[in-house]
């Protein structure tokens, strides 16, 4: 029996009327995806915590893959977060590691933007559980990125200032050997008080140092002296700039309650997508229901 | 009413569908997507919507209801708001494939019609394959500059397509037409046969050739079966010389190799990149219940899901799939339940039925024109089953009014 009539479209209300069911359930089904929909985007959301490695000018005082892998690994650790957070509705042990295999650790990333800017990610079905973890998450790596950035710092400031206190001595023995009292006076308060090459090579013009042997052992030993002024100058002086774009401690420059966001570009169109789906289907369904009568009563 | 009974009495084809029904097999291509067969498509849409705004409307039934469906369905990929461009791109190549396969069918209301319309077809098809086996057994001689042109990458003969995998549907699908469009005697249908197998032995494409030969086998044994056991053991020795002097003559091609399945150092099966490619298709599991976005798929794969079926699914679904397979299934009740069933060109179709759905077994089938051409053919043919009803309707007493008759 072939299902062949001439359709016209003031037909649609009367099937619409007759086959209200079928209106209610795609009505439902709209809503119930919209609602869906805007508290479980396609794809999830994903919430952001930028943070600055501690640094020296730049210098990384942590290698962050590291601490990464050793932080994300430990298990102990992780599920102590998870706790804190209270993302996780099992109360067994067994289930706690199974969700944090199969959904922490498989969403939880981060990228590193340049030496000492790091984004983290942590991706989720929906938006609630995103930023009470993040937040967690992030505070447990600053406190171990301070603890080890802080011992790493301590090291190298003693290496710089050894390092610097080895060329002033070096300076001091020459100025004294070769009767400079000038220069000696300078370094007088060095290391504390840190002299800069500039000056003291104006000081070796201006003097009157006559003995040759003695100014060219000077000439030698300065640039020594400046790379290790150099070096010791971050680690001693508190005042540069270039703390504020590389600050010594581990900083996160995220609002803790910055919201997440969904991963799927226009995500706002599907909206106007799932009514218009839903309208064919229902436009559909009552073709084929009215179809389905008119075969009946023939 | 009257109008489409007068519609039915006259049969007479307007310049239109002849071109469109000449040109189908040639997919020669123009620009943005168009070929050729496109321009008398484009023009007969433009009728139909001038008849449509004069008020004869368009018959809508369930295979339509299904399509609409499906359509909704694809508008809930995921993955398409991400790439619109190719979600828009594919569902405008479908729509486009559908109002023409429903005008084509809406169009052979009558015998006659369909008739007319599969021998155009099939002697169009007939005519590529007579160019292409021209081409083929001069390509080794001084015409080789003239008729590289007709092979793309890799010695593959693929013209008048882009691609050698398009031929081969093209001719599976309506090399039955051919045949079943009338009568043919045996010298015409030996010729038709070597044909059919010198291009699709040049196209190195293992499913187009196995199934040619079946096709070859199930129309030289079924359709056009004899009682007599040796008319039929003299048919059977006569294919296995024409598969001997095919091996003889073109053994050393690779295109002809791969047609027969030997790869490099591959078995017969196993081809890599369609493996990999089923592989990502399964990895997208998990967006089945939505879809991955129709079209979208090869937007982040960079490779076509070489099958029809997981590519319905994979993109628009469970739902989009049982959509487009309750489209197919209505498609194929009205063709079965035919009053032409059992007759030459009801074998014909049924044979190019069986060839869309092996071909699209191993490629993706739905934007292709001569697969949704067949699909059409299927479905005019609820068209006889209604004129059977009519008429049955007319001789019965009823209560109930009469439907129209056509007057003669």
């Amino acid at each position: 029996m072939s299902d062949q009539k001439e359709f016209r479209l003031s037909e649609l209300p009367a099937l619409a009327r007759r086959h209200y069911l079928t209106g209610l359930f795609c009505l439902v089904i709209c809503l119930f995806l919209e609602i869906w929909f805007l508290h479980y985007p396609p794809r999830g959301v994903v919430g952001e915590n930028v943070i600055i490695t501690g640094s020296v000018i730049g210098s990384p005082l942590v290698d962050f893959d590291s601490l990464w892998a050793r932080v994300t690994n430990d298990d102990e650790l992780m599920l102590q977060i998870i706790d804190r957070a209270e993302i996780c509705r099992q109360k067994n042990r067994v289930e706690k590691l199974n969700f944090l295999n199969r959904t922490i650790r498989q969403n939880l990333k981060f990228q590193p933007e340049n030496e000492t800017l790091v984004k983290i990610s942590f991706k989720r079905p929906g938006y609630n559980d995103i930023r009470p973890f993040l937040n967690c998450f992030t505070d447990a790596l600053i406190d171990k990125l301070t603890n080890m950035g802080q011992e790493s710092f301590e090291i190298r400031r003693e290496k710089a200032l050894v390092q610097y206190s080895r060329a002033i001595e070096r300076l001091r023995f020459i100025a004294h050997f070769f009767d400079m009292p000038s220069i000696a006076a300078l370094l007088e308060n060095s290391p504390e008080a840190p002299v800069d090459t500039s000056r003291m090579l104006e000081k070796v013009r201006s003097d009157k140092v006559t003995d040759g042997i003695g100014r060219a052992l000077l000439g030698e030993l300065l640039p020594g002296y400046s790379t290790a002024q150099i070096y010791y100058e971050p680690y001693f002086n508190d005042k540069m700039k270039l703390l504020e774009l590389f600050p010594r401690s581990p900083v996160v420059i995220t609002a803790r309650d910055m919201p997440p966001t969904p991963v799927q570009p226009f995500y706002e169109l599907i909206f106007v997508l799932v009514p218009m789906a839903v309208f064919l289907i229902y436009a559909s369904l009552l073709i084929i229901l009215g179809r389905k009568n008119d075969a009946a009563l023939q | 009413m009257t109008q489409l009974c007068n519609e039915k009495s006259t049969d007479q084809f307007s310049r239109w569908w002849a071109a469109y029904f000449l040109l189908l097999p040639f997919g020669q291509p123009l620009t943005r997507g168009l070929v050729i067969g496109d321009l008398p498509a484009i023009a007969l849409m433009v009728i139909s919507f001038a008849a449509v705004f004069r008020g004869k409307l368009p018959e809508i039934g369930k295979t339509e209801a299904w399509f609409i469906f499906l359509t909704g369905c694809s508008l809930l990929g995921i993955e398409l708001t991400r790439a619109p461009d190719f979600y828009l791109k594919e569902l405008t190549s479908m729509v486009f494939l559908f109002v023409c396969f429903k005008i084509t069918a809406d169009f052979l209301n009558s015998e006659e019609r369909l008739a007319k319309a599969i021998e155009l077809t099939g002697k169009a098809a007939a005519t590529l394959l007579l160019i292409n086996s021209v081409v083929l057994l001069s390509h080794k001689t001084m015409a080789l500059e003239f008729t590289s042109r007709f092979f793309s990458a890799g010695e593959k003969l693929s013209w008048p397509f882009e691609f050698s995998g398009q031929l081969g549907i093209s001719l599976t699908v309506l090399f039955p037409l051919t045949l079943c469009a009338r009568r043919l005697t045996g010298i015409q249908r030996a010729i038709i046969y070597s044909m059919m197998l010198l291009n699709t032995g040049a196209i190195a494409s293992r499913s187009v050739f196995w199934l040619s030969m079946f096709q070859v086998i199930y129309i030289e044994f079924f359709v056009y079966a004899e009682n007599s056991t040796k008319r039929n053991i003299f048919k059977l020795l006569l294919l296995a010389c024409a598969a001997g002097l095919l091996v003889m003559f073109f053994g050393e091609s690779y295109s002809f190799q791969r047609s027969l399945g030997q790869l490099e150092s591959s078995p017969l099966i196993f081809d890599e990149p369609r493996v990999a490619t089923l592989r990502e298709a399964l990895r997208t599991l998990p967006t089945w219940l939505q879809g991955y976005g129709l079209g979208c798929f090869k937007a982040f794969h960079e490779l076509e899901i070489h099958n029809t079926p997981l590519s319905l699914l994979v993109e628009t679904g469970f739902a989009g799939f049982l959509a487009a397979t309750a489209f197919i299934a209505s498609i194929f009740i009205a063709f079965w339940r035919s009053r032409l069933r059992h007759s030459l060109l009801w074998h014909g179709l049924l044979l190019s039925l069986i060839a869309v759905m092996a071909n699209g077994m191993f490629r993706n089938l739905v934007s292709s024109r001569v697969s949704w051409f067949i699909l059409a053919l299927c479905l005019s043919h609820r068209h006889f089953q209604q004129q059977a009803s009519r008429a049955a309707l007319a001789d019965t007493p009823t209560i109930e009014p009469q439907p129209q008759q056509c007057r003669q």
